[in-house]
């Protein structure tokens, strides 16, 4: 980049005009006289400050966090030339909320000097945010020469739906045939006792129950009861929103999915899931904790993508929707598109929970409150009870979920409804 | 930092409201101190012109009839330059955190204007005045021609060189990230 002249040279050239013609006109040598600080201002212009040398680091105390949580960043400049005014900017996304300091900065730097400064700032909403772009422009101090560069982005901060730790949870009917937590009526390796029988040829000794067989006077062994673990596929409604900001139906929807993927990995279970919207996404179903940060960054990327095509179901490969998993539809069921894809999965047999998000509240939190506003939104949560129920009356379980209540609270309602009864497949 | 303009703002407007004190002088001056302090604020730079070519028109109302005042004319165009470059230095980094530094290095660089003004003005003001003691009455055409034609030429060298208007740093988006200089990014 080269020094440029910016437009203060416009105004102090329009006055030094105005300052000669009214002289001329007048024929006042005082007006000839205001002109020269002004001429000199103007003639500075043809003085070219020497091209800025420097070295600018930028750094990020995170690149990954939950919402609402804060990140500090660390800019250090270097200066290898003399820098007499310097202006050092990077622009935020429109959602950052800074908390202390400010990215915008002007020094003034020796040769050889550093200067290191430091803000911190929160995200409240998710996303996939790019940071490191690093304007810096160097003044004349008279404003009317800069010099600009910028350091391109090289950082990207990843925020995820901030998830609830859950205690209960839908239990699965169908289970799969690696282990987990849930106990199963079949016998095998385990270490929940089953039952016990007599010894038989083939049986392990350290199978063996000591205290039955004394009192029995013969050999008895314990068998065990296998414990297995479940696939859960979390379904998410992105065809459509309700709210403003970060208190939308999707975002709500988010960190129900990334509350319920946290338990239910936890208790060894795959974990899949399947972004139902414009765009067809989907996890396959994993456990661990690296998987975890897979569904998260899946989650974080979710958003509403207008579309008129509805998306089939048969597309979702086997593996990533298996058979006996149960599914998990989180869904503010504001679009019909979402409500078929919910009856094809039935129909198809999935073990099927719909957890459906009140769009009602979050839609009268973004608008100003009025007796109006007030009548639509009971008529609203009237209508939305009736739909509720239409779709409990076609053989759907779902279980309404207001976004301002504990997850959990919804979950209880599930746990109620269901009798769990865990299969070896 | 805008508190600070309000110095040279109030002596550009009171130069001519001094040398003329009437109520029409003074609402004409208080015209164009309220023009530069709303330019100041509004951080648009046109009306900060347009406060100073007031006063620099109501200067020379005052001085129709009024005897030579070369000390108010120096003030004036000190001021005058003070004012646009310190509206120019709260406008461009408003917002920003200035280091102490920093703003030492302004503040030294408006007293080198201020002084550099004062001097080049007093001079020439004196070499005016000399030339108008002891040289002959038929070279004062031929001076003031030839005076004209250097500032012009001054003028016009120092624009060309500029060229003025056809960038504008203001008018280069901050938050660009795509733009032509940020792809530069990488010959850090």
């Amino acid at each position: 980049m080269t020094w440029r002249t910016t437009r203060a040279g416009l105004s102090t050239l329009t006055l030094v005009s105005l300052a000669l013609l009214l002289g001329v006109v007048t024929a006042r040598a005082e007006l000839f006289l205001v002109s020269v600080p002004l001429a000199l201002r103007l003639l500075a212009i043809a003085l070219r400050p020497t091209t800025p040398r420097y070295r600018l680091k930028h750094e990020l105390s995170s690149t990954r966090l939950l919402e609402g949580e804060q990140a500090t960043v660390t800019v250090t400049l270097s200066a290898e030339t003399r820098l007499s005014q310097v202006e050092v900017f990077e622009p935020l996304p429109p959602s950052v909320e800074i908390s202390s300091g400010r990215p915008r900065r002007v020094m003034a730097l020796a040769e050889g000097a550093t200067e290191r400064w430091s803000y911190t700032f929160r995200l409240p909403e998710r996303g996939r945010y790019v940071l490191g772009s690093v304007y810096l422009r160097s003044w004349a101090p008279s404003g009317l020469h800069v010099h600009e560069a910028a350091m391109s982005a090289t950082e990207t901060l990843n925020v995820y739906p901030r998830a609830v730790p859950l205690r209960r949870l839908p239990a699965p009917l169908m289970t799969q045939a690696s282990s987990g937590n849930y106990v199963s009526p079949l016998v095998g390796d385990g270490i929940e006792p089953g039952e016990i029988r007599p010894f038989a040829p083939g049986d392990r000794i350290k199978h063996v129950n000591w205290r039955a067989s004394l009192r029995r006077d013969r050999l008895y062994v314990t068998r065990y009861q296998q414990e297995r673990n479940a696939d859960v596929v979390l379904m998410l409604d992105t065809l459509s929103q309700a709210g403003t900001g970060s208190a939308t139906t999707v975002d709500a929807s988010l960190r129900a999915a990334a509350s319920l993927a946290a338990a239910y990995l936890a208790r060894k279970d795959r974990v899949g899931l399947i972004e139902y919207g414009g765009v067809l996404r989907w996890v396959r179903p994993g456990s661990g904790r690296p998987h975890f940060e897979r569904l998260l960054a899946t989650l974080v990327r979710a958003e509403v993508t207008f579309t008129y095509v509805a998306k089939d179901l048969a597309l979702v490969p086997p593996r990533i929707l298996p058979p006996q998993a149960l599914v998990i539809a989180i869904s503010s069921l504001l679009d019909e598109r979402f409500l078929t894809a919910l009856g094809d999965l039935a129909g198809r047999g999935f073990d099927l929970i719909v957890l459906a998000v009140d769009p009602v509240i979050l839609t009268r939190a973004a608008m100003r409150r009025s007796a109006r506003v007030d009548t639509a939104c009971r008529l609203w949560t009237l209508e939305r009870q009736i739909q509720l129920d239409e779709v409990a009356a076609r053989g759907l379980r779902v279980v309404a979920w207001r976004p301002d209540e504990p997850i959990e609270l919804a979950l209880a309602r599930i746990g109620r409804h269901r009798r769990p009864r865990a299969m070896v497949s | 930092m805008r508190a600070l303009t309000l110095i040279p703002i109030a002596v550009m407007a009171g130069v001519p409201v001094l040398m003329r004190p009437s109520s029409a002088f003074a609402g004409i001056g208080g015209a164009a101190a309220l023009l530069c302090i709303a330019g100041v604020v509004l951080r648009w730079r046109p009306l900060v012109t347009a406060g100073a070519s007031l006063a620099l028109m109501l200067y020379a109302l005052a001085l129709f009839g009024a005897r030579s005042s070369l000390v108010s004319a120096i003030v004036l165009g000190v001021s005058v330059a003070l004012v646009l470059d310190m509206s120019e230095f709260s406008r461009r980094f408003h917002g920003a955190v200035v280091t102490r530094p920093a703003f030492r290095r302004q503040v030294r660089h408006w007293v080198t204007t201020a002084i550099l003004g004062v001097v080049t003005s007093a001079a020439l003001a004196s070499v005016a005045t000399l030339v108008k003691v002891s040289g002959p009455p038929a070279l004062f055409p031929i001076l003031a021609a030839v005076g004209a034609l250097a500032a012009l030429a001054g003028i016009a060298g120092a624009v060309s060189s500029a060229r003025l208007g056809t960038v504008s740093a203001e008018a280069e988006a901050h938050s660009d990230p795509n733009s032509s200089q940020a792809k530069e990014g990488a010959s850090w």
